[in-house]
């Protein structure tokens, strides 16, 4: 098992979501290739975000990257509240 | 014999020829232009060359980080990304003095703690001087935020001869950068760096300072959630994609 887990993701801010799964590596290398060839294709799309995220597993990226995964919310309820 | 210095990059490539690739990828960047040239492309190979060089001193700041948060008795939430090139683009545009490889966050990485776990960021930081570290600038974000209201801890160190960011925020800190991301995305606006309409920079503002307080366990002030929803409803009309 690799140290680290990279994901690759390509986000869309038009549709607010990720376009597709990210993409596991266990290799960094191979990763940081891929993310290349990415942002290189998506190059002129400038709704598109694509980014190299790495950890132990994808539930920490979803803790730490949250808002790639996520749906929009309600911002800052616990202040909503005490209005 | 004279002592040859250490070739700046794994490719044999200079400084001078990596900040020259930035320059040119930034020229480029400013403009309209779509298609790029032969020169534009050699240059954007070179930064994606420079960019891959971080990921083997990321990973293992990464590595000695999770041990640190370990220690400390925290649960280990730490994750790493290497900069996106449109955002290192973006800031070399921002900051026309900035060479490429003076830029301190290539490679960044990220520890959340639980809600008011101010003791375990001081405790990781503490283990990183203990155990030299090569730290070259702290940024205390807690003691005195951004404008934006960002909050948090950022330890710059040197590995392997390459600048890594490590972003130390408590639960609740992420939890309001994670909104702004999200705004940000939803509005179409650079919000958290700073870029967007001033009722919705403001709202965030308050919104963090009101959420620093919150952490803290401090009573919110009743002028301080006057003006906070005030602002909010400010903000709506501007947190929609255009």
């Amino acid at each position: 098992m690799a140290i680290v887990l990279h994901f690759l993701l390509v986000y869309d801010h038009r549709k607010q979501g990720l376009v597709a799964a990210p993409q596991r590596f266990e290799d960094g290398t191979e990763a940081a290739a891929a993310y290349a060839k990415s942002e290189a294709e998506h190059r002129n799309d400038s709704n598109l975000e694509i980014v190299l995220v790495g950890a132990d597993s994808l539930a920490t990226i979803m803790r730490t990257h949250g808002h790639y995964f996520k749906a929009a919310e309600e911002p800052f309820p616990s202040l909503l509240r005490a209005v | 014999m004279t002592p040859t210095a250490a070739p700046y990059s794994s490719w044999g490539g200079s400084r001078g020829e990596i900040d020259s690739a930035g320059r040119c990828i930034r020229d480029y960047w400013r403009t309209d232009e779509q298609e790029i040239d032969d020169r534009v492309s050699a240059a954007f190979e070179v930064a994606w060359k420079y960019r891959l060089e971080f990921q083997v001193p990321l990973t293992s700041v990464v590595m000695g980080l999770r041990s640190f948060v370990k220690s400390e008795g925290a649960p280990v939430v730490v994750a790493q990304r290497l900069k996106r090139m449109p955002t290192i683009l973006d800031k070399l545009t921002r900051h026309t003095s900035m060479q490429l490889t003076r830029m301190q966050d290539i490679g960044g990485c990220r520890a959340v703690f639980p809600e008011g776990g101010f003791a375990y960021i001081d405790g990781v930081r503490r283990r990183m001087k203990r155990r030299r570290w090569d730290i070259v600038e702290e940024y205390d974000y807690i003691a005195v935020p951004k404008a934006s209201g960002y909050r948090g801890i950022h330890v710059v160190v040197l590995r392997a001869s390459r600048l890594i960011e490590i972003q130390l925020r408590t639960e609740a800190q992420h939890r309001w950068a994670e909104t702004v991301e999200q705004l940000g995305s939803r509005s179409g606006h650079n919000l958290k760096d700073g870029q967007g309409p001033k009722e919705v920079l403001q709202y965030l503002e308050r919104a963090a300072y009101g959420t620093a307080l919150q952490e803290s366990g401090q009573q919110l002030p009743e002028d301080f959630l006057a003006e906070f929803a005030q602002l909010a409803q400010r903000a709506q009309k501007f947190l929609v994609r255009p």
